[in-house]
C-alpha cells in the first residue's frame, strides 16, 4: 500500500503539474528568491519538483499507460468564456442546434458523454483534430435521413451570457456527398474557449 | 521505534472491516461501466467510436498504446475491446471469475481508451483504477453468484487498507481539481457575476441550465462556487471520523451534476466509490477511518 501511496503522489502531486522548471531558473529564480518566505517556499517547491519528482514521474509513466489511468484530475477548471453551441444546417435548414429543444435531431448521440467531447471541441476549439470525426459523421447521419442532400454546415457560436445573444460564427465546417470529407471555412484561429471535464 | 511504528501500520493496513462496502464498490463501479458501454450500443455508436477515422470511425488520434489492432485488425480491434469488457464488466458485478476478469476487463477497457482517446474521460480512468484496486480484495466472495454455484460460504470481513488506498485516491483526486481550479481562476471564490459554477452549468455543449432563464439565481450558483472549493480542498477529512459528514457535501456536487450536465456515467461513477466513505453510517461501524 506504501508503494502505491508512493506512487499517486509522485504522478499525481496535486498542483504541481503546473509548475514549469523554466519558472525557477536564471532572472525569474533571482526575482523570486527576493521576494521573502514566500518566493523561497516556491522555488523549494519547484526545485523539489525538477528535480526529485518529474525525474521519479518520467520513469514511471509507463505503469500508468498501461491501463491508461494518466488524467490531471481537474475536473472542470473554468467554465466557458462565452455562451458557446454547436448547430447542424442540412441545405440552409437548421436541424440541431446545442439546447436547443425544437432542434434536437440526433441529440441523444451528439451529447451522449463519450461524444460531447468531440462536439465540443468541434464548436470551441480550433487546436483539436476532432472536427473531422465529428463533421463527417454528423454529415453521413443526414444522408440517412435526407439521401437528396446536398450540403452539410456545422457551425460554432459563442454569445455572450447571460442572455447567450446575439450569438458571432467562430467556426464553420462544410460536408458534401459522396464522401462527406469535411472542410473548414472560416475563423478558426481564435483562441480555445472554455473548460472542460 | 521504527519497529513500532511498521508495526503499528501494518496492523492499521491489516485490521479487519466489514466487507460489504467493498463488495456494494465492486458491483455499482462494474454496473456502471457495464451500464455506459451498453449505452454505446444502444445509440448505434459502437462502429463509430472504436474504428479508426480511415475505416470510418470518428477519431483522428493514432496512439501508440493502442496495440490491438496490430493483433486483429483496426477494423475489429474495437468491437473485440468493446465485448471483452463488457463481458468483464458483467462478470465482476456478478461475482464470476472477478480476478481474471479485472486482470481481462482493465486491459481491454484501457485498449478502448486508446482506440478513441476522445472518449475516455477522467470517470474511466477511476473505475479502471477501482478494478486494479479490487484486484487485491476478496470482494468477490461477497454477494457473489460464484459463492451460489459453488455453495461456498461468503466472506464477511476484508482488510482496512483498501478502505484508506481508496479514500487516499480520492484525496489527491479532490484536491487536485479544487487547487487547479484556484490557480486556473481566483474567481472560483469571487464576486464576479457570472460565477464559474454558473458558466459549468449553463455551458450548452455540456449541460441543460438555460443560461439566461437561470441568471436570476445567480448569488446561489456563487454560493456554489465556494461550496465546490471548500469541499474539493477539505478532502483530508475522509481520513477523519467526519468522512461522511464530509461525503455529503461530495454527494450533493456529484448529484447536482448528474441532475444538470450531460456527463453520463460521471456522477454514478464517482457515487459508485461512496459506499467506502458512508460506511460508518450505512454499516456497522468497524475500523473504517484512520485511528
Amino acid at each position: 500500500m506504501l508503494l502505491v501511496i508512493a506512487w499517486m503522489v509522485i504522478l499525481g502531486f496535486p498542483g504541481l503539474d503546473r509548475l514549469h522548471p523554466r519558472d525557477y531558473e536564471g532572472a525569474k529564480r533571482e526575482k523570486l528568491l527576493q521576494q521573502g518566505i514566500g518566493g523561497q517556499l516556491e522555488v523549494l517547491v519547484g526545485d523539489i519538483d525538477r528535480l526529485v519528482r518529474r525525474p521519479l514521474a518520467d520513469r514511471l509513466e509507463w505503469t500508468q499507460r498501461v491501463p491508461r489511468v494518466s488524467h490531471s484530475w481537474h475536473l472542470y477548471r473554468d467554465g466557458p468564456s462565452k455562451v458557446r453551441r454547436l448547430e447542424v444546417w442540412v441545405d440552409d435548414e437548421l436541424w440541431f442546434r446545442s439546447q436547443d429543444k425544437e432542434h434536437d435531431w440526433r441529440r441523444a448521440q451528439l451529447t451522449m458523454r463519450k461524444f460531447r467531447p468531440m462536439v465540443s471541441t468541434t464548436a470551441s476549439d480550433p487546436k483539436a483534430k476532432n472536427w473531422r470525426g465529428a463533421v463527417r459523421w454528423i454529415a453521413r447521419e443526414a444522408h440517412k435521413d435526407k439521401p437528396e442532400l446536398t450540403e452539410v454546415r456545422v457551425v460554432g457560436t459563442a454569445a455572450p451570457f447571460p442572455d447567450g445573444e446575439p450569438s458571432t460564427v467562430k467556426r464553420t465546417y462544410i460536408a458534401r456527398p459522396p464522401a462527406f470529407e469535411p472542410m473548414r471555412t472560416q475563423n478558426d484561429k481564435g483562441p480555445s474557449d472554455g473548460g472542460e471535464e | 521505534m521504527i519497529a513500532r511504528w511498521w508495526q503499528r501500520w501494518v496492523d492499521h493496513c491489516d485490521r479487519d472491516v466489514d466487507i460489504r462496502p467493498i463488495a456494494l464498490l465492486r458491483i455499482l463501479v462494474s454496473l456502471c461501466v457495464l451500464g455506459d458501454l451498453l449505452r454505446v450500443a444502444q445509440l448505434g455508436l459502437v462502429d463509430d467510436f472504436f474504428l479508426p477515422y480511415k475505416d470510418g470511425g470518428l477519431s483522428v488520434i493514432d496512439e501508440d498504446w493502442w496495440v490491438l489492432d496490430d493483433l486483429v485488425g483496426s477494423d475489429q480491434a474495437g468491437f473485440v475491446a468493446y465485448g471483452v469488457t463488457v463481458v468483464c464488466a458483467l462478470m465482476i458485478a456478478l461475482g464470476i471469475g472477478v480476478r481474471p476478469a479485472i486482470v481481462i476487463g482493465v486491459l481491454f477497457y484501457a485498449q478502448l481508451g486508446h482506440g478513441y482517446p476522445p472518449g475516455d474521460r477522467a470517470i474511466d480512468r477511476v473505475l479502471r483504477l477501482m478494478w486494479m484496486f479490487l484486484l487485491f480484495t476478496p470482494a468477490h466472495r461477497k454477494w457473489s453468484v460464484e459463492n451460489l454455484l459453488r455453495k461456498r460460504e461468503a466472506v464477511e470481513t476484508a482488510k482496512g487498507w483498501f478502505f484508506d488506498l481508496v479514500k487516499w485516491f480520492l484525496i489527491v483526486m479532490y484536491l487536485c481539481a479544487g487547487i487547479g481550479k484556484l490557480q486556473n481562476n481566483p474567481d472560483w471564490m469571487g464576486l464576479r457575476a457570472f460565477s464559474p459554477l454558473y458558466r459549468i452549468l449553463t455551458d450548452p455543449l455540456a449541460a441543460n441550465l438555460d443560461s439566461s432563464w437561470w441568471y436570476f439565481l445567480h448569488p446561489l450558483f456563487r454560493f456554489g462556487s465556494w461550496a465546490t472549493i471548500i469541499i474539493e480542498l477539505t478532502p483530508f477529512l475522509m481520513l477523519t471520523r467526519y468522512c461522511p459528514h464530509w461525503a455529503v457535501g461530495g454527494f450533493l456536487i456529484h448529484f447536482g451534476i448528474a441532475l444538470t450536465m450531460n456527463l453520463g456515467m460521471f456522477s454514478w461513477g464517482m457515487l459508485a466509490m461512496y459506499p467506502v466513505l458512508f460506511a460508518p453510517w450505512l454499516f456497522e461501524n468497524r475500523g473504517y477511518a484512520l485511528r
